[in-house]
């Protein structure tokens, strides 16, 4: 195969964009992944109006939920992907903060005895990591698209 | 990190290429996703797969899957440092080639 002319690398190097391209389409999330990250800090947030016990369980439960649900993305999709560069960094750094702020809300609440409030912090927590979630995930699909 | 372009007659063999291409990509592979983007059998992947593997450039793991009926596992495939740099540097002849510039110790 003549493989020094420029138009026959230009057909290799196009047949790489083609599989990465492939290989992004694969690696979309199923709709339940977002959500399910939403669910777990729904329920961390939730945490201090149910008592001392749940709120030592908790984080913990949430922890193991969301390996859980990464790795059934993994099987879901027969593709493996950490590397999410720092605009994915950013967004899980915020999804946490995002998270640690409405647990302070919550406990504030629940010092406060207003404890069915915390289904408001729970919610928002809800919406904003399943929002976050959805855009790590785009953003990690992304570069697995992207030339390097 | 730069890749110096050099080429890499393991790597440059097209269903290779391809294969490193698709692990440069992302952390991991399972194996039937290669073989599905590649559209080829599995003794064609397990071929190639076997060179770059002993080349150093890939690496395997072996996960057990819920979702085999056979129980069979799943089979893992991950670019080792080695093959990133390898295919780094294949990458970048490639595309002074494209670009019209000569590499030494191209094929051809």
């Amino acid at each position: 195969m003549e493989t020094n002319r420029p138009d026959a690398t230009n057909s290799l190097l196009a047949e790489l964009a083609a599989d990465r391209a492939t290989l992004a389409d694969r690696a979309k999330p199923p709709r339940w992944l977002a959500p399910g990250f939403g669910l777990i800090a729904a329920a961390y947030v939730i945490g201090p109006a149910l008592g001392e016990g749940y709120r030592t369980s908790i984080p913990v439960l949430a922890f193991i939920a969301a390996v859980v649900l990464v790795a059934l993305y993994y099987r879901a999709t027969g593709i493996r992907i950490s590397r999410v560069g720092a605009a994915g960094w950013g967004i899980l750094a915020g999804a946490l903060i995002g998270s640690l702020v409405l647990l302070s809300v919550s406990f504030g609440l629940v010092s406060f005895g207003l404890h069915w409030w915390v289904i408001v912090t729970a919610v928002v927590a809800f919406a904003l990591v399943t929002w976050l979630a959805t855009r790590f995930t785009a953003s990690a699909v992304d570069r697995v698209r992207r030339d390097r | 990190m730069t890749a110096d372009p050099s080429f890499n007659e393991t790597i440059h063999a097209p269903m290779r290429l391809r294969i490193c291409g698709m692990l440069r990509s992302v952390d991991g592979l399972d194996f039937a996703v290669i073989r599905d983007t590649l559209g080829v059998s599995d003794a064609v992947v397990s071929k190639h797969l076997k060179v770059l593997i002993d080349a150093g450039f890939v690496s395997v793991s072996k996960a057990a899957s819920l979702s085999r009926t056979d129980g069979r596992r799943t089979t893992w495939l991950s670019l080792t440092a080695a093959g990133r740099h390898a295919f780094d540097d294949h990458l970048q002849a490639l595309r002074s080639i494209a670009a019209g510039f000569p590499v030494l110790g191209g094929l051809g």
